[in-house]
């Protein structure tokens, strides 16, 4: 759909390794996939799959061992230190735990600007005030909230000052970490609908990285699956939903229990046995293969690579063409 | 379904602060009968976790914070009951699964011994007895390598291997009723498949009833039998599942099952969300607690709490209640029924 545009993001193989007392923890193993401006990615997998170790390499908090993140053309590890500090200007990130995330012995008010200070972008008081106010209002915040401290707020209102503290730069792309899996449902859905606003209004990319595959839906563009540190399939959000390749997407989806008890009773699910493997000393062949209803012996043996099956459609999977005929 | 094993009438618990009392939980009423599963569902801070801890006797008379109302276990009530007699009860005849399995086991004993310490407690039995007992139970949960699994700390397991140990603590007893406090909102979509089959189906296998709390109305869709709807510390919905979901006729619970995104069905533009936040409950409204957040607001939903109204059911006529105005005779009268149109319908 953008062929013709650059990427504003894009990552060619980046594997991040980690070393633990049994080997090497390979968290991201070898994912390769490219962020257009204005653009929602959805990123989705179970627990350490490595989704949150991939954001953090985005964020240039892990150094890949080897790959490389391009930003708007630019490998970000060549930058000097000026554009470093511009790089943490225009990506910013968004928390999973808003009871976390906020010092607990600053106002919101500081905590809203502390990008603003740190890049001395706020001039005069007047200025640093009107931003603050500014930023409030966007978010959907009371501006007389300015001067009370985290614990006095709920989660989502705690949710929304980490989304003020993230514009507060103006970034060209937010790395959102789970940002609605702490709060409830009535309170989630506000949440997304307040990121798909501001995302109208100000024209910044997401990265939106989730385990619910159901909310995910609302506000992405495209999605991609990852299991054990590779990205499995990637697709138009849609198609995930109504033209998924790969058994895991499947699994993952089916999973998913319906509000609907009529609906629940007369669903067929594939239910997964076992749990994720351990991502040190990854076997050969597919990450899936253990867990794989379909696996054959090609899959234990030789990893499947990401091929587009049709356009924008990538799908890491031996028998991806068999799967389409499978439903 | 037939007889009831547990009976919560007008339960009241308040919670002294040092801004006021907080009433938790506002004169609530369910029943569980044999066999059955019952789902307590609302936002967080609606007393639903409250309400079933106070019902497993965590939180007793003596606490001072229950105001009134009785928890009726099999004839018995369980917060007029000694310390004693309590402990025989609390996990033998009753027992709960709680959210987070990294929280609540032993990080020093192995899980084996966590399990064997419950089934000692209650029962005049050798070690060795236990620890057969405690076998049986992983392989009814079939766990794999019962026997490894035994000998392992909590940190070298997975967050659902863990949430099944927490299960078998549970079990082990046998007992009549278990209490089940968001048992997978901490797990992964795929594990926590896992868990509600195996809770479906240990109910047959065990003879055992659910209280099941959550605020995922999926898990709701696939557990349970009848639900219940609690809102700012009183139930103002019950129904069986079928009516909750297809002829639901409170608003909150309108604006719960609206903002659950549904995998079936096409993306709107924005999601509904109910607007406003629960009300304080160290100082409830007088009216309708939801009225603030109310779409359907009337006037005199401000000024008085409206009753629980009891309602027929369109498919099989069982037991459907609603506390709300717009549900009363003469409203409908008025009015004519306002009914939820549901994008699904």
């Amino acid at each position: 759909m953008t062929e013709n545009k650059a990427p504003l993001l894009e990552l060619k193989n980046v594997k991040t390794v980690f070393k633990v007392r049994q080997g090497l923890l390979k968290a991201v193993n070898g994912v390769s996939l490219s962020l257009y401006a204005g653009e929602t990615l959805g990123l989705v997998g179970e627990s350490g799959c490595g989704k949150s170790t991939l954001g953090k390499t985005i964020m240039r908090l892990y150094r890949p061992q080897e790959g490389e993140v391009r930003f708007e053309g630019r490998d970000i590890w060549q930058y000097s230190r000026r554009e470093q500090k511009a790089y943490t200007q225009m990506v910013q990130m968004i928390f999973q735990d808003p009871y976390a995330s906020l010092d607990p012995l600053s106002v919101i008010g500081d905590a809203v600007a502390e990008g603003l200070d740190i890049h001395r972008l706020a001039g005069t008081k007047k200025d640093r005030e009107n931003n603050i106010m500014a930023l409030l209002h966007d978010v959907g915040l009371n501006q007389s909230h300015v001067d009370r401290y985290p614990h006095e707020f709920s989660g989502g209102q705690r949710q929304r000052v980490g989304i003020a503290r993230s514009l507060s730069l103006s970034p060209k792309l937010i790395v959102c970490d789970e940002p609605i899996s702490a709060l409830d449902v009535s309170i989630q859905a506000k949440v997304v609908n307040l990121l798909k606003k501001l995302q109208r209004e100000n024209h910044m990319a997401y990265l939106f990285i989730t385990h619910d595959l159901s909310m995910v839906r609302q506000i992405s563009d495209r999605i991609a699956v990852m299991y054990l540190g590779s990205i499995v399939e990637i697709a138009p959000s849609e198609d995930i939903y109504s033209k998924n390749r790969h058994p895991y997407t499947r699994a993952l989806l089916s999973a998913i229990p319906i509000a609907d008890p009529t609906v629940e009773k007369s669903r067929k699910r594939i239910v997964l046995s076992g749990d994720v493997p351990s991502p040190v000393n990854l076997p050969a062949g597919c990450p899936f293969a253990g867990r794989c209803p379909y696996a054959q012996e090609i899959c234990r043996t030789s990893q499947p690579q990401l091929t587009e099956m049709e356009k924008d459609h990538f799908v890491a999977c031996h028998r991806a063409d068999e799967m389409a005929l499978m439903e | 379904m037939s007889d009831t094993i547990l009976e919560v009438r007008d339960l009241r618990v308040t919670f002294d602060m040092y801004q006021g009392a907080v009433q938790a939980v506002r004169g609530v009423s369910w029943h569980l009968n044999r066999r059955e599963t019952i789902g307590i569902v609302g936002e967080s801070g609606c007393g639903k976790s409250v309400t079933i801890k106070t019902a497993i006797g965590l939180n007793p008379v003596s606490s001072g914070s229950v105001k009134g109302g009785e928890v009726l276990f099999e004839g018995t009530d369980i917060l007029r009951l000694s310390e004693k007699e309590r402990r025989d009860i609390l996990g033998n005849r009753m027992s709960m699964i709680f959210q987070d399995p990294f929280t609540f086991l032993n990080p020093t004993m192995t899980v084996g011994r966590q399990i064997m310490e419950v089934y000692l407690q209650h029962h005049k039995a050798s070690r060795r007895e236990a620890r057969e007992k405690a076998l049986d139970i992983l392989r009814l949960i079939s766990l794999p390598n019962p026997e490894e699994n035994l000998k392992r700390y909590p940190h070298q397991l997975s967050g659902g291997m863990r949430q099944r140990i927490m299960i078998a603590m549970a079990l082990i007893c046998e007992p009549a009723v278990l209490f089940a406090d968001e048992p997978t909102t901490a797990l992964d979509v795929t594990i926590q498949a896992q868990i509600v089959d195996l809770m479906n189906s240990l109910k047959e296998k065990v003879d055992t009833s659910i209280v099941l709390i959550t605020h995922d109305m999926g898990v709701v869709a696939k557990m349970v039998d009848r639900v219940y709807v609690m809102y700012a510390g009183k139930i103002v919905e019950h129904g069986e599942a079928q009516t909750i979901f297809h002829h639901p006729r409170h608003p909150y619970t309108w604006g719960l099952l609206e903002s659950v995104p549904r995998l079936d069905e096409k993306t709107q533009d924005d999601l509904p969300s109910i607007p406003g936040m629960p009300p304080d409950l160290i100082a409830p409204p007088a009216g309708c607690p939801f009225a603030a957040r109310c779409r359907f607001c009337m006037g005199i939903c401000g000024r008085e709490a409206p009753p629980e109204i009891r309602l027929t059911d369109p498919e099989d006529g069982r037991d459907h209640t609603a506390s709300c105005w717009l549900c009363h005779p003469e409203c409908i009268a008025r009015n004519g029924k306002t009914e939820w149109r549901a994008a699904h319908d």
